[in-house]
């Protein structure tokens, strides 16, 4: 007697779509990343594969210039009462809590807010801007725009609403200063 | 039995013109002998090969006095063609040598590789007047109307006149109708920059003048193509289009003293001649019999089907000398093999026609990867920036990520839009889709907003996150759609049922 054997060639099972699959993703990535590198390389406006992007290279203007401020030299500012300082965060976010005696001038409503808040102050002043989070970047935006303005002395508490809270610092609530 | 062999064709005479419009413009003859005019053509060639080194001389000398872009394309293009007629009769020559033992099919390819070298000029020439036009639309220049129309005038008449030499011949010579579409092209063109030279004798469209050329070379590219897919289809060997292969199996499996044919191939060696081979299985009989069958197979090949170089191998054997394509013919009436199947198994797994919410699928994922990607890649700055904000990788991972995801979107999309290499690319943007979907969340989570890489302490429902959320849950959805359907359920080739795959059929004796 004899039986036939049907072997499958194999090409439609599971397992088999399964490692092809890995396979064709993996060919697809690799082939791809070596493609979007050599573009890069290529291309006028490339990118460094690796950036610092630390807050303070960040906050580094192209003239070399840091705007970046510690939390002892803010504080120091904050309790002779020599510098103006600025949340840079939205209303809602700055009534909740704000560092003490600080303005609200959100960045997102920058022109709305910046005559009625900086109408007094001397391009002189010394600024410094805050939000919340390492990454924040809307203090720096402020900064930049201020400076756009003719202010001088503007400086970014990195992460300076955190930080103020951790050191107990002076803070108030509610939609004044 | 060669026909097409100038020097020993089967009749002397000369045919008026050659009706060859039975499937395509070069078909064969059915019914009588080929006669090969190309003898004459050889001469019509060389007289345009004059014409064509007059004219664009004529057209260089007037384009730069009257500061005609056009003027100056059509010259270039026609002295492209100039180098293509050439070509085209020097291949028309070899073309005429017969079989060698060196090349036992003899030159007639030669005339494949005359059509490729034409196009891929008239390519390079296209380029070129795109080049210039866009050049010049940014950089207009007066054009002296009156000397473009004298010119031009004179280009229509010589071209003309080629053109009209070479139609008739064009019609069954691959060659010749390379260069005769030239012809037209450049007539074409010559009519064109008249009608330009001719406005611009009274109003100064100045631009009119590059956008005609610009026009002038896609219109060229157009005629190119179509050569250029022959010529690759016989180069490549491929079943010519004339013949369905499936209907000269079933006709010969039907002729009586026949009991099987398989292991097929048909082929064309030059435009005008096609060539066959196959095994024709018969009962065990003296070999001289066979020829009086073998002469009834060869005629009716060649009348039936266009066929003048058939190579017929009589076999007794139930499965001829047991290869395995031969098993595989003999064991399943269904199976097509490669080598006897005149289906042409598509690259494009389910294209339309099977599958259709898989494929709407597929095309609308692919289509918002693309689009996503493109804006990262023009601007990987911000996209960096972006990157960063999410505060998921580690900074020195920020902007090798922006290069390279960007890419591999373009790419997954691609691969969805065409259906090609669907498993990996779909498991690929499945885990593209999951990764973003999981950052979202992660993100919404710690409250951190992406856009200023800040973070919201307030948990107030934010519009734009929802709708994030929502879009995002929805690319998941398709994606695990296309995930199910791919490589859950999926079938590597929709268009083979699927016990037709290759089965290896064992038998096993105990």
């Amino acid at each position: 007697m004899s039986e036939r054997l049907v072997i499958m060639n194999g090409a439609n099972g599971p397992i088999q779509t399964g490692l092809k699959s890995i396979r064709q993703a993996a060919a697809i990535f690799l082939i791809t990343t070596l493609l979007a590198l050599l573009v890069n390389a290529l291309r006028p406006g490339r990118l460094p594969w690796f950036a610092d992007w630390s807050p303070e290279t960040r906050l580094t203007l192209d003239a070399g210039e840091n705007l970046a401020i510690s939390l002892q030299e803010a504080e120091a500012f904050f309790y002779a009462e020599a510098a103006l300082l600025l949340d840079a965060r939205s209303p809602e976010l700055y009534a909740e809590g704000h560092i003490a005696g600080a303005r609200n001038l959100p960045w997102e409503q920058f022109d709305a807010y910046v005559d009625e808040v900086m109408s007094k102050v001397g391009p002189e002043a010394v600024i410094i801007t805050y939000c919340d989070g390492v990454s924040c970047n809307l203090s720096k935006e402020l900064s930049l725009a201020l400076m756009d303005r003719g202010y001088t002395n503007v400086r970014v508490l990195v992460n300076g609403w955190t930080l103020w809270q951790e050191k107990a610092l002076p803070t108030g609530t509610g939609s004044q200063p | 039995m060669e026909h097409g062999n100038e020097s020993s064709g089967c009749c002397a005479h000369q045919h008026p013109s050659h009706d060859h419009d039975r499937r395509t413009g070069h078909a064969h003859v059915a019914g009588h002998c080929h006669v090969d005019v190309r003898d004459t053509s050889g001469s019509r060639l060389l007289i345009t090969l004059g014409l064509n080194l007059l004219i664009p001389v004529a057209q260089v000398i007037g384009g730069l006095h009257a500061h005609s872009m056009a003027l100056i394309s059509d010259a270039a293009h026609n002295f492209s063609d100039f180098t293509a007629v050439l070509i085209a009769y020097v291949a028309n020559r070899i073309g005429m040598k017969g079989a060698t033992a060196d090349n036992t099919f003899g030159y007639r390819r030669a005339e494949i590789l005359a059509a490729v070298i034409n196009v891929l000029l008239l390519l390079g020439a296209g380029v070129f007047i795109i080049y210039m036009g866009l050049h010049r639309l940014h950089h207009p220049e007066p054009v002296l109307g009156s000397w473009v129309a004298l010119i031009a005038g004179i280009g229509v008449v010589g071209n003309g006149l080629s053109a009209w030499l070479l139609h008739r011949d064009s019609k069954h010579n691959l060659n010749v109708r390379g260069a005769f579409l030239h012809m037209l092209g450049d007539l074409l063109t010559s009519v064109v920059v008249l009608l330009n030279g001719l406005v611009l004798m009274s109003r100064p469209w100045y631009w009119l003048d590059p956008v005609l050329s610009i026009l002038i070379a896609l219109f060229i590219f157009k005629n190119c193509w179509s050569i250029l897919k022959e010529a690759t289809r016989i180069l490549m060997n491929a079943t010519p289009s004339t013949i369905d292969i499936n209907r000269v199996r079933d006709y010969l499996e039907k002729i009586p003293g026949i009991l099987g044919v398989h292991y097929l191939h048909a082929w064309n060696v030059s435009s005008a001649s096609v060539a066959f081979s196959c095994h024709l299985v018969v009962p065990d009989q003296h070999l001289s019999r066979v020829d009086h069958l073998s002469t009834k197979v060869r005629r009716q090949l060649h009348d039936r089907f266009g066929i003048d170089h058939p190579i017929l191998q009589f076999e007794t054997a139930a499965c001829g000398n047991g290869g395995i394509l031969c098993e595989l013919s003999c064991t399943s009436a269904d199976n097509v093999p490669p080598s006897v199947g005149g289906k042409r198994s598509s690259k494009r797994t389910g294209w339309f026609t099977k599958q259709p919410l898989k494929f709407w699928a597929r095309l609308l994922l692919g289509i918002i990867f693309i689009l996503a990607s493109i804006d990262k890649i023009w601007h990987p700055a911000p996209f960096a920036e972006a990157v960063y904000n999410y505060q998921i990788l580690p900074d020195a991972a920020v902007n090798l990520t922006a290069i390279i995801l960007p890419w591999v979107e373009l790419v997954l999309g691609l691969l969805l839009v065409s259906g090609l290499l669907l498993p990996g690319a779909v498991l690929l943007a499945d885990l593209l889709l999951v990764c973003f979907f999981g950052a979202l969340i992660v993100n919404i989570a710690r409250g951190l907003d992406v856009h200023c890489g800040c973070f919201i302490t307030s948990t107030e429902g934010d519009p734009a996150t929802t709708w994030y959320l929502i879009r995002d849950s929805s690319f998941l959805i398709l994606g695990g759609y296309l995930f199910y359907k791919v490589l859950i359920t999926g079938r590597d080739a929709p268009n083979l049922k699927p016990d037709t795959q290759a089965q290896y059929v064992v038998e096993v004796n105990d």
